[in-house]
């Protein structure tokens, strides 16, 4: 049997806000193929984030256990589930989140330099994604003299350059029309056939539904569906 | 490493306002602090070599008690092979024996005590400025005619005989052999040294008049020196290796009121410039804060991405490293301009000459000391480091989540 990617058992994250219990995810158990193309679904505030965040070592559960690759997130050091991330796991984040003060070509590369991929190496294989999600000729320019739909095909080449098995997407159609959306999923679903890359979108985007081959709905915290889709 | 310098430096040119105004302070707070220890130091350089050059020396050697008790028995004998081969060493510039004796000397009815010294006409020319002093008359020369013995009487002493250029005075006092040492002199000088005890005291003759009168042939009471950088004048005794009998002291120990007055002053800089570090400290760790802080979703995304919480801690300290370096450098070469000028052009002291046992220093310059442009800029420099700690070690400790959603 395959070996799943992540796995969540039982996850709760609980937060306090204004002396109340904010229950974020509520007893989630989850298990994630390899090479899946699979949308978490769900109303603002069901937990879409929480849960990317807690199968990406951004953020730790309040109790159960989060599984990514085989390693419990809990044994892990900050250092060694900062190189977790950097060595397996991609992030796509809503609002980009590209380093303002790098360039397309250094913000795609930067994951590699992190890796100690040689200089000559990082260049080639960024350019080569640069051009796979149609941004030859960007190379040079910062995030802030890029449309959002720019800025965000950087952070996919970002995400994807240093062939992560794991790539979380949280709304990441979410700030660009519906054309340039439908491009980058078809991006996505390529680089996920061509080379098995598993991806986990956090949507409530019927767009982005339907391209997945699994949708798991989320209503307050708890998994109200999990379908093929 | 090369992202670390790289994007440190990019953010700094980000936030170019508030790198100015940083900047600015660091540089402002390297500038007064190579200034004001320049100065400082420059100001004790010039009144402890007043000081020294006007009659202590730099150092002096004695038989082992004599600074003591000054006993006129207590002296180094066959001094002649000790002078030879301390005028031999590279350091020393220049050594001149005295012989000293207290004694009554007298003008007419007018009598007062006096401490003289026999001096080498010659070598206490090359060691000591107190030749230059000479209110009128004129210095000691070597031989001279027998039954002529001249004497130069400080400024105090000829006041109280109402002694002037060309009387004869008698000395009378107690000779190394039992007997009574007196003779006449011919007043030849009257000197004003600017040292009060000096002048009230003082009277000069030549060393081999006093030897003869004292019986101290061929031994003399101390041997006075100048080294050619007075930094080695603590250390110079141990070097030496002086016979067992015979004591080597600094200018330190010869006058201690100077160099004790001289360490409380250092002291009160030092508070000073504690001040300022801690000025600069502060301006530090608020400008790495507040960057800290705009840029915590940024910092947070870098971690997401797999930046290890020690690297973290190593782009924050990269760009207050870049800040740092740049205040400092350029305040250090700006305050060793500065130093530089006032060799050129001197500080006239504004209100009161500057005063040590008569001596006064009328102007002030600043030295590029060894402390002023390494000790206290290398001290900036950690201190600006340490001081962006706190925050870099703030964000390393974050959750990227956390930082991402509070960006």
């Amino acid at each position: 049997m395959t070996e799943p990617v992540a796995k969540l058992i039982d996850v709760k994250k609980y937060y306090k806000l204004r002396g109340e219990t904010v229950k974020a995810l509520d007893g989630v158990t989850l298990t994630i193929s390899p090479s899946s193309f699979m949308a978490v679904a769900g109303p603002s505030g069901s937990g879409k984030s929480t849960l990317l965040n807690l199968v990406g070592a951004l953020d730790t559960p309040t109790s159960g256990e989060v599984i990514v690759n085989g390693e419990n997130l809990a044994h892990l050091s900050g250092t060694e589930q900062a190189m977790m991330r950097r060595d397996h796991i991609g992030l796509i984040f809503q609002s980009y989140n590209l380093i303002p003060v790098l360039t397309s070509l250094e913000n795609v590369e930067y994951v590699m330099l992190l890796q100690g991929v040689e200089r000559a190496e990082r260049k080639e294989r960024s350019l080569a994604l640069i051009k796979e999600v149609g941004l030859s000729g960007m190379e040079d320019r910062r995030p802030s003299e890029l449309s959002g739909g720019q800025q965000q095909r950087v952070a996919i080449a970002r995400a994807l350059v240093s062939r992560p098995s794991l790539v979380l997407a949280d709304e990441p159609t979410a700030n660009v029309d519906s054309k340039t959306g439908g491009a980058l999923l078809d991006t996505m679903a390529e680089l996920n056939e061509r080379h098995g890359t598993t991806f986990i979108f956090s949507t409530h985007e019927k767009m982005v539904m339907d391209r997945a081959s699994r949708v798991v709905r989320l209503r307050d915290g708890r998994v109200e569906a999990d379908e093929a889709g | 490493m090369r992202e670390v310098v790289s994007i440190g430096l990019r953010n700094l040119a980000r936030r170019r306002s508030r790198t100015a105004l940083t900047l600015g302070m660091i540089f402002f707070g390297t500038l007064l602090i190579v200034f004001g220890v320049g100065l400082g130091e420059g100001t004790y350089a010039d009144l402890i070599e007043l000081a020294t050059r006007s009659w202590a020396g730099h150092f002096q050697i004695t038989a082992d008690d004599y600074h003591d008790k000054q006993s006129l028995f207590t002296t180094i004998d066959d001094y002649r092979p000790l002078l030879s081969k301390l005028a031999e060493n590279k350091e020393i510039d220049g050594v001149a024996p005295r012989v000293e004796s207290a004694g009554l000397l007298a003008l007419g009815n007018r009598t007062t005590g006096v401490f003289a010294t026999g001096v080498d006409p010659v070598l206490e020319n090359k060691v000591t400025t107190v030749s230059r002093t000479l209110l009128e008359g004129e210095w000691l020369q070597s031989g001279g005619t027998a039954g002529e013995l001249p004497i130069i009487l400080g400024s105090g002493v000829a006041k109280r005989l109402r002694a002037k250029v060309g009387d004869e005075v008698s000395f009378v006092g107690q000779a190394a052999d039992g007997s009574i040492a007196a003779d006449l002199f011919n007043v030849i000088g009257i000197m004003e040294s600017g040292m009060l005890e000096l002048d009230a005291t003082a009277v000069l003759i030549r060393l081999d008049d006093a030897q003869e009168m004292l019986s101290l042939d061929g031994r003399v009471h101390k041997i006075v020196g100048v080294l050619k950088s007075i930094s080695l004048a603590d250390k110079l005794g141990g070097l030496l290796k002086l016979p067992e009998d015979l004591h080597y002291r600094g200018w330190k120990e010869v006058m201690p009121q100077l160099a004790q007055t001289i360490k409380s002053d250092r002291s009160g800089l030092w508070i000073f410039n504690l001040i300022l570090l801690a000025v600069v400290a502060l301006g530090v760790t608020n400008t790495m804060s507040m960057a800290v802080i705009e840029r915590s979703r940024e910092l947070g995304v870098m971690s997401a991405l797999g930046t290890t919480p020690a690297r973290l801690v190593g782009i924050v300290l990269g760009e207050a490293a870049w800040l740092s370096l740049i205040g400092v450098g350029t305040g250090l070469a700006a305050g060793i301009a500065v130093n530089l000028l006032t060799l050129k052009w001197e500080i006239p002291v504004a209100s009161e000459p500057i005063s040590y046992g008569g001596i006064e220093i009328a102007s002030m310059h600043a030295t590029n000391t060894v402390e002023a442009v390494l000790y206290w800029p290398a001290i900036i420099l950690i201190c600006a480091l340490i001081a962006s700690l706190p925050p870099a070690i703030r964000t390393a400790r974050m959750r990227p989540a956390d930082a991402i959603r509070e960006g």
